[in-house]
């Protein structure tokens, strides 16, 4: 009989052989969701059906004074100033009520978010028209080809 | 009777059971943060494109004294036109008289050759002018800027007014 057994290890799956590589795992996931993703806040775009176009820049945003270019109009701050197909057509090259809306803002940097499928003819007036109303730095919002 | 023998009648392997705990707290660990992760950062990474735009009247000053003095690429609708003004004179005189080079290309694969050509006759003109039609849209010009910074290198893009 015996009375002290020799407790033989059985395998429950979990031993470390098995915990290693799903630790590994874990660790490139978590760097993979930390490189590809981003502390801002979620992005509001003043129309739901707006698209921003891809880039392969690294540069992050910060939050400043936005110009939207969306499907149907043209908003500073979130709110529609003008009509997107009006100026598409006009050959005036200085949106008038986006010039006046940016003067009132007295900002020097302006970011720029348009759809991806806007023709340059108005983003070049839109540019044109922040360099009229003395904005100085520029820039174009995109959405990174690294997001998840 | 030896302190280590009662030890011995009871052995354990501790050290396996020290490494599996510690895999276990570093698994649970990573179960935790790995989901609040993706809940708390934001899927969609917004990054900038710096612009640098043409003044709608303004006169061209050379600052860059070599032998190509600009670079031009302007987009056509049948495809692209690569404008390079050469220096023929004092080419450390930061203007001079310059010759006017033009290739007419009809693929961005050939811009690239093109453009790639003229660096290797000046590799410090970093600077480039590109003037699309208006009726590219945004998600083209923006794949030519990073084509024209991330990849050939230019520092320096210049938005032209299609007017």
């Amino acid at each position: 009989m015996n009375l002290f057994p020799h407790r033989t290890e059985q395998s429950n799956g979990l031993g470390v052989a098995t915990l290693a590589p799903m630790v590994d795992i874990f660790t490139i996931l978590v760097i993979a969701v930390l490189k590809a993703s981003s502390p801002q806040a979620p992005l509001t775009l003043p129309e739901g059906n707006m698209e921003l176009p891809l880039s392969a820049q690294e540069s992050i945003s910060l939050e400043q004074l936005v110009v939207d270019i969306a499907k149907d109009g043209i908003y500073v701050d979130g709110f529609r100033v003008t009509a997107r197909a009006y100026w598409e057509q006009s050959q005036d090259i200085l949106i008038t009520e986006v010039y006046s809306s940016l003067q009132q803002q007295a900002k020097k940097e302006v970011k720029i978010r348009v759809d991806k499928e806007v023709p340059w003819s108005l983003i070049s007036k839109t540019l044109h028209t922040a360099q009229q109303a003395g904005y100085e730095d520029i820039e174009l919002l995109v959405i990174s080809t690294s997001s998840l | 009777m030896n302190p280590n023998g009662v030890s011995s009648l009871f052995r354990r392997n501790r050290s396996e059971s020290d490494v599996r705990s510690a895999f276990f707290a570093m698994a649970s660990l990573m179960m935790i943060l790995l989901p609040t992760l993706l809940m708390v950062t934001n899927p969609q990474k917004i990054v900038t494109v710096p612009l640098s735009l043409s003044k709608a009247n303004g006169t061209f000053t050379p600052i860059h004294t070599g032998q190509v003095e600009k670079i031009k690429l302007i987009a056509t609708l049948e495809g692209f036109v690569v404008e390079m003004d050469v220096r023929k004179s004092d080419v450390l005189a930061s203007t001079g008289n310059t010759e006017t080079k033009s290739w007419n290309l009809t693929t961005w694969t050939e811009v690239q050759d093109r453009l790639q050509q003229i660096q290797s006759i000046d590799p410090q003109q970093q600077k480039i002018y590109l003037r699309p039609t208006p009726t590219h849209d945004a998600q083209t010009v923006i794949q030519w800027l990073d084509q024209l910074q991330l990849i050939l290198g230019f520092t320096d893009v210049v938005l032209e007014h299609p007017q």
